[in-house]
């Protein structure tokens, strides 16, 4: 009996170890995901000032897309429509379609579309979301901002 | 040199990826070295039949209940495919070195494919295609296609289907 409870023991505390490790290469993993991003908002501050396009002393969402991107069709636009409504004149939105100018897009570090910045009125950018961003994402980067 | 690309979905691909990082972690929480066994042989399997190994859980589950959407792009296929072959032996020499008792370069291979994986499904970058590609330009046999016009080698293309 003492056996039984003692071997059952021993494999909880293994699984939890290597819980506990999974969690841990987990952590690592996705704090390299954020220090890659930080590094492209970083490298992006610098194009920042190089691209006129951008309005100053608002808030902007520069957003990378292509003419054939379906969900950026289906829930980028519709999210990104849905916040300017909201908040007017207060925000910016400038669309890049990433294919008519591979350059820009190659400048701003895209690899995908949808990709959407985040900048706040001072032209610092703040956020970047590689992938779809869904409207309560966007909302909740924007909150400090407008 | 786009004349080769063919429509690839790479919804079913990062369905693939992700439940491979899935069952890896699983597979090693739960200490079943049998899971990983099990990955190497769909990810082989799927190189075979040419399909991305967990690809029908997308199209059979995922895709008719519409809660992943197809994202179909201008893309090489063989690279892919390399990249699966790649991890599913990578996958399969980590099991063999778990049924052997050596758990610490058994997991190692398991937690590789699993990072791999996540950096192909989260990062859009696939390791295993850019390997691909180097060898073609090492004109090593076999190793014909090029990557799509204006992809860096391994990234995801940005040439969507027309």
């Amino acid at each position: 009996m003492s056996t039984t409870v003692t071997l059952s023991t021993m494999a909880m505390e293994d699984t939890l170890m290597r819980l506990i490790w999974a969690a841990a290469i987990l952590g690592v993993g996705i704090g390299l995901y954020w220090a890659a991003n930080r590094w492209t908002l970083r490298r992006s501050r610098v194009r920042v000032r190089q691209d006129s396009f951008l309005p100053k002393g608002k808030p902007v969402i520069l957003y990378f897309t292509t003419p054939t991107c379906m969900p950026c069709k289906t829930i980028q636009r519709p999210a990104l429509q849905r916040l300017k409504d909201q908040a007017g004149e207060k925000l910016q939105v400038v669309e890049i379609d990433a294919s008519q100018q591979p350059e820009v897009a190659s400048r701003w570090g895209v690899l995908s579309v949808p990709t959407t910045f985040i900048i706040d009125g001072k032209g610092d950018p703040k956020h970047v979301n590689h992938g779809v961003a869904p409207y309560e994402k966007l909302q909740k980067q924007l909150k400090d901002l407008l | 040199m786009t004349g080769s690309l063919q429509k690839i979905d790479h919804s079913a691909l990062k369905t693939s990826q992700v439940t491979i990082i899935l069952v890896n972690i699983l597979a090693f929480v739960l200490n079943m070295p049998w899971l990983a066994a099990l990955v190497a042989l769909v990810m082989l399997l799927g190189t075979l039949f040419k399909v991305p190994g967990f690809g029908f859980i997308y199209k059979y589950v995922l895709k008719p209940l519409g809660w992943v959407k197809p994202y179909v792009l201008l893309d090489n296929d063989a690279p892919h495919r390399f990249a699966q072959a790649f991890g599913g032996t990578v996958m399969l020499a980590g099991s063999l070195a778990l049924y052997f008792g050596l758990a610490t370069l058994g997991w190692g291979l398991v937690w590789m494919v699993a990072a791999l994986a996540a950096l192909n499904a989260f990062g859009g970058f696939c390791v295993g295609c850019a390997v691909y590609y180097w060898l073609g330009r090492l004109h090593m046999p076999g190793f014909t296609q090029m990557p799509p016009a204006g992809t860096i080698p391994g990234m995801r293309p940005r040439l969507e289907e027309n």
